[in-house]
């Protein structure tokens, strides 16, 4: 099939984008020339400036946002092209209906004319925002290539669940947020409905044997959540064994529990567990794994990955909050989900509470009140499903809506089914004898997202309720907090943005209208370091990942951390007995050194030049350029610094090193040599690297001062004493 | 270590790439290529010699890297500046005696002409304006802030499109009040003291609106003349060492800034770099580039006069303007120029100099040395320049220029007035020298002011190093040498650029060798009569 209307070749509108190119301070650097969709601009190789070509040129601001010097101006209609409208199913009678209420692209005409509106971006910014990565504009065009097998193999590689993530994921903030278009100010790709399209009208592949590199590992997963899913697969397509732990009698997690029918119907969420099952992944279900209990199962097991998520409720510590009828979110869904399906009412759920009340879901006015705290997506879920089971619902969020963390289509759905949303408003106290009658509300008031809300006006509002739901989010649980002091991450953007990000342009709108006036640049950095810290374990062989590495996130988010802690296993771990260089090809080793004025380097690049290339991989990088994922891929590392200070005082490793090290929460017990060269005396600096590494959970081998302008002397011993750590470390390799 | 284990370094630099792993976005990348088709025959000319680097030096390269360098360039002018405010306003009101005056116009004014024509830029990298103002913009003195004080805005394109002739349009002004209210004669101390005080206000008005540099890079007053001049200085600037690695960087921390350093201030790529015309010296890049790839260079004299491939049209109307500006400052010390600008003032009632004659001489100056320029072009070039179009000099102006329209103008006019450079340069300095040669001595009564021992009686206070007649021989003797700089240059300059499009080769390369001798021999006779008009 070939598609006639894409829009690069297909600029027949009248009106051309005016472009200008600031010749004076065009520095020919082609940062735009490459990332340009439209192949629009060109160099001239004379001036060594770049000229644009507006007749090709779609108006997609991709080269405004990725020149360095801001020498391009570029001013264009909205030539995107419309977007797919996508319907939503309101059901007739609420009452016990199940049927998903959002709905996908219907037919191949509006499939193809809606992938025909991606340019194919060389530096596609929608696949940084997209949390695992997919590979969007590969499977657009096998979509516009009618290939849809094809597009199911591009997604295979980044994603296990793109029949679910295409239902849950909040676009907005990920992918089309990030969509060229979304950043030049129009509307994004339908990209969540592309990938819908793609799993809705071809099957879903079965897990696929990829390679033997974990061939003999034995790896237990503990939680069979979307984070679990994904580690599974990846492992098991790579030969190793795998067993997976669930407390409950099912797998699926909060997929299962905490997501309602009418947005992820059950035959999407349990697909994945079926195509697990037929790949051989073995499933303990109704097994709580303790976190005390890891050290035991480290005798069993090569590896452990943790995906166990955020399992501890919020709870809103007012008075009353003891009263029965108060339960928590995920308890409720589970319950009222399996009621659902069992075409049963609320007064089923709790008849003792409903009995009492008397209230009957006959009449709208007689209907049991549920009163949902909070607001958010989980919230929505709650109070929706209650309308589905014959009771009203009302959300409180003392939120004001602009800062509330819902999807907004999800706010509107929930009102046209007769949700009652309530933001700036809490409840200041629960009024009941045994069970909860009724609930004080306040009112509040909140200016800035950043600052929490005040009350402005107390118990405002008396409520009578019959049931209430805590659904104001998790928390880690504290077992696993105590034992492992580092999690959870924090997502956190640096104040200095990784370049080659920034190079993409996805950094450079601070507010995207499409994105609800966020950052999606900042949020995709966060994301991105946090699924790069799941690659590293918190212990010896101990991974951890999605909602128990960062709190409560997203379905999309735990996968792509499966999926990264699943290649480190891989990598890293060897099988406790047998053959230790099964599977492993390469140690690699990463050489990260800091120079002022080149003493430091030269030793660094001298330093393992002996080595042997068939058994070793080197990486030899200034600390300016360190890449996370090195650190993460490597297998030991090699810093090298030099010694600032003032001779007498105040004597130091450099700044940068330093700075460097402290931004790393953990090195996961990764083995380090560290050597420093100085002009004096490098004093306590190498003790001080010592304790920097030890607290961020390395073990330094060797410690090495070299005295600067003598380096050349000192290399063939300080060589010496490196390659005897290799042959002792890496003892499998003689 | 030896050259030869140098060589290996940069080697492993630039395959130190990554382990292979598992990196997902990788896989949906697909950058276009570079066009990076004669690259190295583009830079060439341009590049300097890869052994006069001088941050080879371990101890130069430890300097350039401190983050506290241009600081500590910056401090002392910015001590002197302030103290010249305050001197202005609350000092002597003698101009002699004044320290704010006698130092701001007898030495500094001459050292910035003396550093333009030997380094370029060198000035820019210590200038208190900028270095104040930039201070604030960057909410320090030296360390290396994410977070920027003020608007960040782009330089609207329409004003940007006329690149360094802004910069010009600023120093004629300027030129225009100081000789107005004679501020540089000297005059009241206060009205340096103004002066100074305006540009600093301007100057950080630019910074905390606009992004970066661009006060410098396109208003500030003598921008474009230490650029233009500053092209016949030795030191090449910062410059890529390894072109290959630079192309296939992919973070170009220089422009964009790194946690070392800030991107280039002064909106220029040490990848591309072909002259030293922008670049400010402030080893920001040299600091930020991750692979250590930048490296400050010398240069033979002359050679970004001589050698960039793309001449810009900027500068060649720049060095027409500012020789117009240098020659009306000549004129305007004689008789009949007093006669012609008396008569001005009766008509229009504003004084000495009155904006008619004032913009009168420097723009027909201008036009008179264009249009033989390119007279002898049109007589002596071909006539058909179809097949020149390939190496056609691009402007800094945008296509739709009147400049551009006229190519075959251009062949002529923008070697010819590069090759004018180091002559207008010339008779920038001379023009400096007596009141260096005069009144610099002054500055020793002045300082001894402060101690109480400098006073107008002080034998320093009129005491000349040189008399007239040796300081006119001075002034003619560095007019000579800026002459044969020049027409050294214009040789250079013509047996590349224009031989392929003359017509008669020797006729079009006396005339431009005899528009340079008539300049050098106008502004030597404009002295003489200068002297004997006083
Ligand atoms: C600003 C500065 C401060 C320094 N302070 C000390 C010091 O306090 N003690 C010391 O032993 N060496 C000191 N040194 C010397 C360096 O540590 C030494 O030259 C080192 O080999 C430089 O490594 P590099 O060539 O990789 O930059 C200092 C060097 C610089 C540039
Ligand atoms: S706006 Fe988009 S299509 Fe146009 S030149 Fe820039 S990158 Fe190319
Ligand atoms: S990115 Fe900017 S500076 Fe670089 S070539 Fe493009 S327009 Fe020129
Ligand atoms: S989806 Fe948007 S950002 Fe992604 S490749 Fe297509 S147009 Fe570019
Ligand atoms: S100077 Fe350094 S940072 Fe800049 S482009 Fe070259 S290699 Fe990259
Ligand atoms: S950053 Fe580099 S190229 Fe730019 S002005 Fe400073 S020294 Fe010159």
């Amino acid at each position: 099939m070939t598609i006639t209307n894409d829009p690069k070749t297909n600029s027949n509108t009248q009106s051309f984008p005016n472009v200008t190119v600031f010749s004076d301070r065009c520095a020919g650097c082609e940062e735009c020339l490459v990332r340009c969709p439209t192949q629009a601009i060109e160099m001239d190789n004379f001036s060594w400036t770049i000229t644009i070509n507006n007749e090709l040129c779609v108006g997609c601001m991709q080269c405004t946002r990725t020149c360095p010097f801001s020498a391009i101006k570029i001013e264009s209609e909205d030539l995107s092209k419309t977007r797919v409208q996508l319907s939503i199913h309101h059901p007739k009678d609420l009452l016990l209906d199940r049927s998903e209420t959002r709905r996908g692209i219907t037919n191949w005409t509006d499939a193809l004319a809606e992938a025909s509106r991606c340019l194919n971006c060389p530096d596609p910014t929608c696949v940084r925002g997209c949390p695992t990565h997919n590979n969007i504009p590969g499977f657009i065009a096998a979509i516009r290539d009618g290939n849809l097998d094809q597009a199911q193999e591009i997604l295979s590689n980044t994603t296990v669940l793109p029949d679910v993530c295409s239902r849950v994921c909040d676009q907005a903030l990920q992918c089309e947020g990030s969509c060229t278009w979304s950043l030049a100010g129009h509307e994004p790709v339908a990209i969540g409905a592309l990938e819908r399209f793609i799993t809705e009208n071809s099957n879903v592949a079965p897990i696929a044997t990829k390679s033997d590199k974990g061939k003999g590992l034995e790896v237990a997963i503990i939680g069979a959540g979307p984070a679990g899913a994904s580690a599974a697969s990846e492992l098991v397509a790579n030969g190793a064994t795998v067993t997976v732990f669930e407390k409950n009698s099912e797998p699926g997690g909060l997929m299962r529990t905490a997501i309602p029918e009418f947005t992820l119907p059950q035959n999407v969420s349990q697909r994945v567990w079926e195509n697990l099952k037929a790949a051989g992944v073995k499933f303990e279900f109704g097994k709580e794994i303790q976190t005390a209990q890891i050290s035991e199962l480290k005798n069993k097991f090569d590896a452990i990955i943790m995906a166990v998520g955020a399992q501890a409720p919020l709870k809103l510590p007012v008075p009353g909050s003891d009263l029965e009828g108060i339960v928590d979110a995920v308890a409720f869904l589970e319950k009222a989900d399996n009621l659902l399906r069992e075409k049963k009412t609320i007064e089923d759920l709790y008849p003792e509470i409903f009995k009492r009340s008397g209230n009957q879901s006959k009449s709208e006015s007689s209907k049991p009140m549920i009163l949902v705290l909070g607001a958010g997506n989980t919230a929505m879920d709650v109070a929706r499903i209650s309308r589905r089971l014959g009771a009203n619902a009302t959300c409180v969020d003392w939120m004001s809506q602009q800062f509330a963390p819902v999807r907004p289509d999800e706010l509107v759905e929930a009102r046209d089914e007769g949700v009652d949303i309530r933001f700036n408003t809490t409840v200041s106290s629960f009024v009941g004898e045994k069970y909860v009658t009724s609930a004080k509300l306040s009112l509040t008031r909140q200016e800035v997202a950043t600052k929490l809300p005040t009350v402005i006006k107390e118990n405002a509002i008396d409520l009578k309720v019959d049931l209430v739901v805590m659904a104001m989010g998790f928390r880690l649980d504290k077992q696993l907090t105590d034992t492992f002091t580092m999690l959870p991450y924090r997502k956190k953007t640096p104040d200095m943005i990784d370049r080659v990000w920034q190079a993409s342009g996805i950094t450079a709108v601070p507010s995207v209208e499409w994105a609800r006036g966020q950052s999606v640049g900042k949020l995709s950095i966060a994301r991105e370091n946090a699924r790069l810290k799941a690659g590293l374990p918190v212990a010896d062989n101990v991974w951890v990942v999605g909602d128990a590495l960062i709190g409560p996130s997203t379905v999309v988010e735990a996968m792509a951390h499966g999926k990264h802690a699943a290649v480190s296993v891989l990598e890293h771990v060897r099988p406790r007995e047998g053959d230790k260089t099964s599977g492993k090809t390469k140690t690699n080793v990463l050489v990260i050194y800091d120079t002022r004025s080149g003493n430091t380097r030269d030793v660094a690049t001298n330093l393992l030049s002996d080595l042997s290339q068939d058994l070793y991989s080197t990486v030899v990088t200034p600390i300016t350029k360190v890449n996370y994922n090195d650190v993460v891929a490597s297998d030991i590392i090699v810093l090298g610094t030099w010694i600032e200070g003032m001779v007498l005082a105040n004597v130091k490793p450099a700044k940068p090193t330093l700075r460097w090290l402290r931004s790393i929460d953990t090195f996961g017990n990764k083995p380090v040599i560290v050597f420093v060269t100085y002009g004096v005396n490098p004093k306590g600096s190498l003790d001080l690297l010592e304790k920097e590494f030890a607290q961020r959970h390395a073990k330094v081998l060797l410690k090495k001062a070299i005295k600067g302008g003598k380096a050349q002397a000192q290399l063939p011993e300080f060589k010496k004493q490196v390659k005897q750590i290799f042959n002792q470390y890496f003892e499998k390799h003689n | 270590m030896t050259i030869a284990e140098d060589k290996k370094i940069t080697e492993a630099d630039r395959n130190a790439d990554s382990f292979e792993h598992y990196d997902p976005i990788k896989q949906a990348v697909h950058l276009r290529p570079k066009n990076k088709d004669n690259i190295h025959e583009r830079f060439e000319s341009t590049d300097p010699p890869k052994k006069w680097e001088v941050s080879k030096n371990k101890r130069v390269a430890a300097i350039l890297k401190d983050r506290r360098l241009q600081f500590l360039l910056i401090l002392p002018n910015q001590i002197v500046f302030w103290v010249v405010i305050v001197l202005g306003i609350a000092g002597t009101a003698d101009p002699m005696l004044n320290f704010g005056t006698t130092i701001t116009w007898f030495l500094w004014f001459c050292l910035v002409f003396v550093m333009m024509a030997v380094i370029g830029r060198a000035w820019c990298s210590m200038c208190p304006f900028g270095g104040f103002a930039e201070w604030l913009q960057r909410r320090t003195f030296w360390q290396r802030t994410q977070k920027t004080l003020g608007l960040g805005k782009k330089f609207p394109e329409p004003l940007a499109r006329w690149g360094f002739l802004l910069s010009v349009v600023s120093f004629l002004i300027l030129t225009w009040i100081e000789e107005f209210f004679n501020i540089a004669g000297p005059g009241s101390p206060w009205e340096t003291s103004y002066m100074v005080i305006g540009i600093v206000t301007a100057a950080v008005a630019f910074f905390l609106v606009f992004e970066r540099r661009t006060f410098c890079r396109y208003i500030c007053p003598l921008s474009a003349l230490i650029g233009s001049v500053g092209a016949m200085g030795s030191v090449a600037g910062f410059r890529t060492k390894d072109r290959d690695v630079c192309m296939d960087c992919k973070t170009k921390d220089c422009m964009r800034g790194s946690e070392e350093g800030f991107g280039c201030p002064w909106y220029t790529w040490p990848g591309s770099a072909d002259s030293n015309l922008s670049c400010g010296l402030c080893s920001e890049c040299y600091k930020a580039c991750p692979s250590d790839n930048v490296g400050l260079f010398l240069q033979p004299p002359l050679t970004s006069v001589i050698a960039p491939k793309r001449r810009r049209a900027d500068i060649a109307l720049s060095v027409l303007l500012l020789w117009g500006l240098v020659i009306y400052q000549q004129v305007n010390a004689t008789n009949v120029f007093a006669s012609l600008d008396n008569w001005l003032t009766n008509k229009t009632g504003i004084h000495y100099p009155n904006p008619i004659d004032y913009v009168g001489v420097i723009v027909i100056v201008a036009l008179i040395t264009g249009a033989l320029i390119l007279a002898a072009g049109f007589a002596f070039g071909k006539k058909n320049l179809d097949s020149y179009k390939e190496s056609q000099p691009v402007l800094a102006t945008p296509q739709k220029s009147l400049l551009s329209k006229h190519p075959k103008a251009l062949a002529f006019l923008l070697p010819i007035s590069y090759g004018l450079i180091p002559v207008v340069g010339a008779d920038y300095l001379a023009r400096q020298l007596p009141k260096f040669f005069q009144h610099v001595l002054s500055l020793i009564p002045a300082v001894g002011a402060w101690f109480g021992h400098g006073s107008a009686k002080s034998s320093f206070y009129t005491k000349a190093i040189l008399g007239v007649p040796q300081i006119v021989a001075v002034q003619i003797a560095v007019i000579g040498i800026g002459t044969l700089a020049s027409l050294w240059a214009m040789n250079k300059i013509f047996n590349r650029d224009l031989k392929p499009v003359s017509r008669s080769s020797a006729a079009l390369r006396i005339s431009s060798f005899a528009i340079i001798l008539a300049c050098g021999v106008g502004a030597s006779v404009l002295y003489f009569i200068m002297h004997a008009a006083n």
